[in-house]
């Protein structure tokens, strides 16, 4: 039998993290969402508040969306947590900007997460990795990561596509460590349901989107509250890769859902509707992302609300399990 | 949670076996239905049409005389599952033999007829109707099921591509029937969650697939217990439906599972003599994601066992679980 891996990461996580925590949660980090309002909010309300470095347009930015968070949490909030795409180009300097801040923990994503693990270890910062199949949760363990986090069918942007309920399952039965379910959890009752299959964490990432402090604008917010879990489109026709979009702001782009190319390839996407694209429509600004948890999207309301509400859902299912529980052991 | 009184205190654990094509048989279901969960078996499987209700009789004989044995064993209701399309030609055929034995549950696949509910509704026969979108779950809501089945991403066969968590949170909200979760459940501790979350009871197909009571070959029961969710490819080339089968069964059919030709509406054919009786369906082999947890074929009473096992450790370890420690945010 190989050795467990994982338990050291799991104890040092239950120490240092799940303390401060008031519902096991981590707002997602999303592109052209996450900024410093959304982050602090999050992880003063109790929830570990992430962010992709990409929504930094410099060096110099970064540094300072990192003071201006940092100064703003005491020691009992909630962890923030910057998101590292390992694919950019400024990957080395950003690795070294978390360093010299002193963060807690980062998340890994688009690549995998090797080169940045030892530098990050030797700092004493966490890498959670995310990971969308067994293969690449192996190999994300093999190279030290502390966290996997599964991206499973529903997650909003670039998703996974295997079912949360045996991707969990399976990775639990090889990994001792924090592991995060992605896709599809809207409410406390679907974060307590994840611990019931083996998760520490869930990733919540659409409703925050349409909260207060979102840097998304008003127009993506109203979307959400009216769209449901019908108006998702799995596609690669954006990015290359299978990406959750809202039909509604497809058609308002001018393109048509039904007709869009099954066969994308990363470079024609990024000649279409990247930076500099050919197209007239431009991803992510054009067009809107979310996750099959829309469905959940009631209102626009502050973090803090969000998070107070998805606490008492979380400890009523809880609560109601024990019930049952000392029922059946009765 | 609204669980049908036809299944109270006559389940073991919140279970239904799916229906499951060509494999689910008379010996699956009874097996199932003695072990305290509900059996299924699609009408299609009985050919011709008088062997339905030679089926019917034999399930009713054998388990009616287990219960009478063992009156302090729960034995499960058993259901027959109807695939509602247009060139189904046996589906009223098939639903008049129900009505004659009152099957217990009628299972509704694809396009519900009201017919079918209201026949199943006259000798009070429970309706559960198998969805993957929202609007579908809606449709057969007004049309009066007792149940929906949510048929999300990772179900074998004939599944949808939504996450469980979204779609199971959002009809609890207006759903107030029976919930059943779909998709990639395979041990007790999803059970366990899907209750959690609201559902009623766990929909199980690909796990009884590898037992000893299953009319499938032992080629595809092996295959079960040596691949995992990557060897899983969603397609609707095979029925003209969006399903999940394995990969290695597609090659040995001839067809590259990284190329396989997009199919459409128009090739579902679900007649008496239509393609689900090609060579095809024999060899292709469904399974949902939950396939990596399977590592034998014993038989279905040990299988339940287990799972019972494990949905009581699920909820135990609850007990001991730290408490988050922080108090509750001011909103």
């Amino acid at each position: 039998m190989a050795e467990r891996l994982g338990k050291e990461a799991a104890a040092r996580f239950a120490e240092r993290i799940r303390p401060r925590l008031s519902v096991p949660l981590i707002a997602a980090p999303m592109f052209r969402v996450s900024g410093p309002d959304l982050v602090i909010a999050a992880s003063k309300a109790g929830v570990i508040g992430a962010f992709p470095t990409a929504n930094c347009r410099s060096d110099a930015e970064f540094a300072e969306w990192l003071t201006r968070i940092a100064g703003a949490l005491g020691p009992d909030d909630a962890p923030f947590c910057p998101n590292l795409i390992i694919r950019r180009e400024t990957l080395q300097q950003d690795v070294a900007a978390v360093i010299r801040q002193g963060c807690e923990m980062v998340i890994t994503s688009v690549g995998p997460p090797d080169v940045v693990v030892p530098p990050l270890h030797e700092a004493g910062i966490m890498v959670f990795a995310d990971v969308a199949s067994i293969r690449h949760a192996k190999k994300a363990i093999a190279a030290g990561v502390d966290g996997l986090i599964l991206l499973t069918a529903g997650a909003g942007g670039q998703t996974g596509w295997v079912n949360g309920f045996s991707f969990a399952r399976a990775v639990r039965s090889f990994w001792d460590g924090p592991m995060v379910l992605a896709g599809g959890v809207s409410d406390g009752e679907a974060v307590f349901a994840a611990e019931v299959l083996g998760c520490d964490l869930s990733y919540m990432g659409t409703k925050f989107i349409a909260t207060e402090e979102s840097m998304a604008e008003p127009d993506y917010k109203a979307m959400l509250v009216s769209s449901e879990l019908d108006d998702i489109l799995l596609s690669r026709a954006f990015t290359g890769l299978e990406t959750n979009t809202l039909i509604p702001s497809i058609l308002a782009a001018g393109l048509d859902p039904k007709d869009l190319p099954t066969d994308m390839t990363k470079e024609r996407a990024d000649a279409l509707y990247g930076r500099n694209g050919t197209s007239g429509v431009k991803r992510w600004r054009d067009t809107w992302s979310a996750g099959h948890s829309v469905s959940g999207v009631h209102a626009i309301e502050p973090v803090a609300t969000l998070v107070a509400r998805t606490r008492d859902q979380y400890h009523a299912a809880r609560e109601a399990t024990l019930r049952r529980l000392t029922q059946t052991s009765g | 949670m609204s669980l049908p009184s036809i299944f109270a205190n006559r389940l073991s654990v919140p279970v239904m076996g799916s229906p499951l094509f060509l494999v689910s048989g008379p010996e699956l279901v009874i097996a199932q239905c003695k072990a305290g969960i509900v059996g299924s078996f699609p009408a299609l499987n009985a050919r011709p049409v008088a062997v339905l209700g030679e089926w019917l009789t034999r399930i009713e004989n054998e388990l009616g005389e287990y219960a009478a044995k063992n009156p302090h064993l729960p034995v499960a209701p058993y259901a027959v599952n109807q695939i509602c399309h247009p060139s189904n030609d046996r589906l009223h055929a098939d639903m008049d033999v129900c009505v004659q034995h009152k099957v217990p549950a009628i299972i509704t696949s694809l396009q519900l007829p009201q017919s079918i509910v209201d026949a199943a509704h006259s000798y009070g026969g429970k309706v559960f109707h198998d969805v993957t979108t929202i609007r579908h779950a809606r449709k057969a809501a007004e049309m009066g099921v007792d149940g929906l089945i949510l048929v999300c991403a990772g179900a074998g066969g004939h599944a949808g591509t939504v996450s469980p968590f979204a779609l199971l949170r959002e009809v609890r909200q207006w759903f107030d029937g029976t919930i059943l979760l779909s998709g990639s459940i395979a041990d007790g501790y999803g059970i366990a969650a899907a209750q959690m979350m609201g559902a009623d009871m766990a929909y199980m197909g690909t796990r009884f697939i590898a037992t000893q009571e299953a009319n499938a070959a032992e080629g595809y029961k092996q295959a079960l217990i040596d691949y995992a969710a990557n060897d899983i490819v969603y397609t609707n080339l095979i029925t003209g439906v969006h399903g999940n089968y394995l990969a290695p069964s597609l090659v040995t059919a001839g067809l590259d599972p990284a190329n396989l030709p997009v199919s459409d509406k128009s090739k579902m054919n679900f007649g008496s003599g239509g393609n689900t009786k090609a060579k095809a369906w024999k060899d292709i082999w469904g399974a949902g994601q939950g396939l990596g947890s399977i590592k034998d074929a014993p038989a279905v009473a040990t299988v339940v066992a287990r799972l019972r096992d494990e949905y009581d450790q699920a909820i135990a370890d609850f007990g001991g679980r730290q408490v988050v420690a922080k108090p509750a945010v001011a909103a």
